[in-house]
């Protein structure tokens, strides 16, 4: 009995201080992993800063890293939609019949040995159960949880498919079915699985290309999208929806048998053939529908993904008619960046009209870049250093809980400097801030940064440093190395931009050559020939 | 008989007080370092992959100092009832009822609203903290007492019985205090057990007699902030 009693004396009274890394592992293992470490975890993981480490790099390649870097996305775009944007895609006149929405709703019938039935809404709103005698129901699987089996009448597996994907899905209990997950759960409901999916898909876009480990850039790269299981299934309701007025990229339809309809997690997609209207996250749906004006498409740019706002001082009396925003006195400030930047939207229209509104391109400009088209944008954001820069901060934040101190500038320059080190990997660079010493430290400061960084430098497009010391002749010098690296996609009749011709390069070479300094372009990547091209056509454009 | 009895009534508390020194607990734990599923890329190429760690760049970026530490972060108002389900429970359709049912105060609690024009809060106030301790109970309901009829095939996830506050309230405070067992101070478990003795009925503790315990926990400085 004495022995129990000074074992529990042992175990019990004097509690030990949390060391750093104890601290440090509960605070990055609920941030990147949404869970909270064991005393078994503590004592592998907590003991020094190596197993400290060992354990971040667990938690990256972690399955729940993806949930937490989605999270983030979300929260760093910003982009939800309401209901009533699913509303408006719906195909009023199928057949040329009002009412003819299909939709089934699903639910267990009560008692014992209930059922999981399907029926058509407007039978089950009616009380007709299935809507045919019981004896007459057949059993489909369901393709949200294959585990299980739904009873249905005849009509419903003939409209609807052995696995009823071709019909919208409600289910009788909304409460239940507005957060369950695909595939983990009887319980769904199309309407709210397509519209948060939708919702989702710019943060689906970065976070497959962050959790993937492609370069970030690649969350702009023309042709690039994500889908999932329950977008996947909203795209083939062509006959319910408007999904022709979406504006996707054929290929992306062509894709849709090879995703899974129970995939919860976004899968990636580059689509190939007229790109000119897409950039990344800035061309999906989520994007371009809740920014709904292409001022507003520009400004969220300008914030969410360059970390810059636009600010002026107003004037006392804001003119009656300003006139010009881009040279009005009171607007100037803002609207001789915002509005060229917003003309990269016109193949979009606005509001409601994002489908059939677009309006015809213009030439125009933003950050030193030229273009006219949605894909030119992207392709300019993407090699921006402010753009890199903003990455690092947005990252920072989320981990360490603050914006840098203006003292902290070279740290920021460093993780940047690391960033592209490592060819803009998100993964490397949340494990870099998250096993620095400011992360680790046990002392908590406030939120709020009392003498802030300013805003990352916008940049200039990328260069390439070269000694220009002899005549380079666009024959001899450009036109080689351009078909050996460029030619095979930028030629007449493709679709891109042709770069065959002495005259495309003198006006495109500039773009060309930051696009290949900072990897964006050819696809395989920075090698000795390419860089060979960028040094010619910068000493050529020179001469 | 009942010689034999406290023989093994002593077996099973020498068992437990194993399973809390060995820190294998009663509820469902994932593996850690569980690979993440690539998924791959269709259609045409994305190119190469990004880089993967490079030590001594790295080495100078953590070389870099800096005199301000990292602020206290709010867990994600929006997920935080999620996470906390899935620590202990598997996806389904009781999860989503559970996160339904505190639905209403989601919003209270700070969290965004559908289309982001409300960000989610990354500081408390009186509202939402009023709503973390309703979201709390319910919750702490589910994962401390859950009910036959609204949570089917759930488990207490407490890792004794009822009357084994010692190694129940410990296993909370470690859990949501997010701290090794040994860090939990005695004055934190001597509350606890206040707060416990409330919930005694009829002279006896019961799962329900937990659920405050739980609650006060999740309102714990701890588990407010990160």
């Amino acid at each position: 009995m004495r022995l129990l009693v000074g074992l529990f004396l042992l175990l019990e009274v004097n509690a030990i201080a949390q060391t750093y890394t104890e601290l440090a592992l509960r605070r990055a293992q609920y941030l990147l992993n949404g869970t909270t470490p064991t005393d078994e975890e503590f004592a592998l993981y907590g003991v020094d800063e190596n197993a400290y480490k060992a354990a971040v790099r667990q938690m990256i390649n972690d399955e729940r890293f993806y949930d937490s870097v989605l999270r983030y996305h979300e929260r760093i775009f910003g982009v939800g939609l309401p209901d009533e944007y699913l509303i408006e895609l719906i195909n009023e006149d199928i057949d040329g019949k009002q009412d003819k929405f299909a939709s089934l709703t699903c639910d267990r019938r009560e008692g014992a040995n209930s059922r999981f039935i399907c029926a058509w809404t407007k039978d089950y709103e009616d009380g007709k159960g299935t809507g045919c005698p019981e004896s007459q129901e057949v059993a489909a699987s369901v393709f949200w949880y294959p585990e299980i089996a739904a009873w249905v009448c005849p009509s419903v597996i003939t409209n609807c498919g052995q696995d009823l994907s071709k019909c919208f899905i409600q289910y009788g209990d909304e409460e239940a079915a507005k957060n369950a997950e695909l595939g983990a759960t009887e319980t769904f409901d199309s309407r709210f699985a397509v519209i948060k999916s939708l919702s989702r898909q710019a943060a689906g876009i970065a976070t497959a290309i962050a959790v993937e480990n492609y370069p970030y850039t690649k969350i702009l790269e023309p042709g690039v999208t994500a889908v999932d299981g329950a977008i996947a299934h909203f795209y083939q309701q062509t006959h319910h929806f408007k999904i022709d007025q979406l504006n996707l990229n054929s290929q992306v339809l062509e894709f849709l048998p090879q995703l899974s309809l129970t995939d919860t997690r976004f899968k990636l997609i580059k689509a190939g053939g007229d790109n000119y209207s897409r950039g990344g996250v800035i061309s999906s749906f989520g994007w371009l529908r809740r920014y709904d004006k292409n001022r507003t498409r520009a400004n969220e740019l300008y914030k969410r993904l360059l970390c810059r706002n636009f600010t002026a001082e107003l004037p006392a009396i804001f003119p009656q008619d300003p006139g010009n925003l881009r040279t009005a006195a009171a607007c100037r400030s803002c609207h001789e960046v915002l509005d060229p930047l917003a003309d990269f939207f016109l193949s979009w229209g606005e509001g409601a009209e994002i489908y059939t509104g677009s309006s015809a391109a213009v030439d125009t400009s933003f950050a030193g870049c030229q273009g006219s088209s949605v894909q030119e944008l992207a392709q300019c954001v993407q090699q921006l250093p402010g753009f890199q820069t903003c990455t690092v901060q947005n990252v920072w934040e989320w981990v360490v809980g603050r914006g840098f101190y203006k003292e902290e500038s070279d740290l920021r320059d460093g993780l940047v400097e690391y960033f592209q080190t490592t060819n803009y990997s998100f993964r490397e660079l949340v494990y870099a801030i998250v096993t620095h010493p400011v992360f680790m430290t046990a002392a908590r400061t406030d939120a709020l940064v009392t003498d802030p960084l300013e805003a990352p430098p916008l940049g200039e497009v990328p260069t390439v440093e070269a000694e220009c010391d002899t005549v380079i002749s666009y024959a001899a010098d450009i036109a080689p190395l351009s078909a050996n690296n460029c030619d095979q996609c930028h030629s007449a009749g493709s679709d891109r931009q042709d770069l065959t011709t002495e005259d495309q390069w003198a006006a495109l070479g500039e773009t060309a050559v930051g696009m290949m300094v900072s990897g964006s372009m050819p696809p395989g990547g920075f090698n000795e020939s390419v860089q060979t091209l960028a040094q010619n056509v910068k000493c050529w454009l020179e001469q | 008989m009942r010689f034999r009895g406290t023989i093994v009534s002593n077996l099973i508390l020498f068992g437990l007080v194993c399973q809390i020194l060995s820190g294998c607990y009663f509820f469902r734990k994932r593996s850690p370092g569980v690979e993440a599923t690539t998924s791959g890329v269709v259609g045409e190429s994305l190119g190469a992959k990004a880089g993967s760690v490079d030590e001594e760049a790295l080495a100078l970026v953590h070389a870099i100092s800096s005199s301000y530490p990292a602020a206290g972060i709010r867990p994600d108002p929006d997920v935080m009832v999620r996470n906390l389900l899935l620590e202990y429970r598997d996806l389904g359709s009781t999860v989503a009822r559970e996160i339904g049912r505190v639905e209403a105060y989601r919003l209270l609690l700070g969290g965004a609203n559908q289309d982001f024009t409300i960000v989610p809060q990354d500081t408390y106030d009186a509202t939402s903290l009023l709503a973390k301790l309703k979201v709390a109970e319910e919750i702490c309901m589910g994962l401390v007492a859950p009910d036959e009829d609204l949570h089917p095939d759930w488990d207490s996830i407490l890792p004794a019985g009822p009357e084994d506050s010692a190694t129940n309230v410990l296993y909370l405070a470690q859990r949501f205090q997010g701290k090794p067992s040994s860090a939990v101070s005695a004055e934190t478990i001597q509350s606890l057990n206040s707060i416990l003795e409330t919930g005694r009925s009829e002279g006896s503790l019961s799962e329900s007699s937990y659920i405050p315990v739980c609650a006060t926990l999740i309102l714990d400085a701890d588990f407010l902030l990160l």
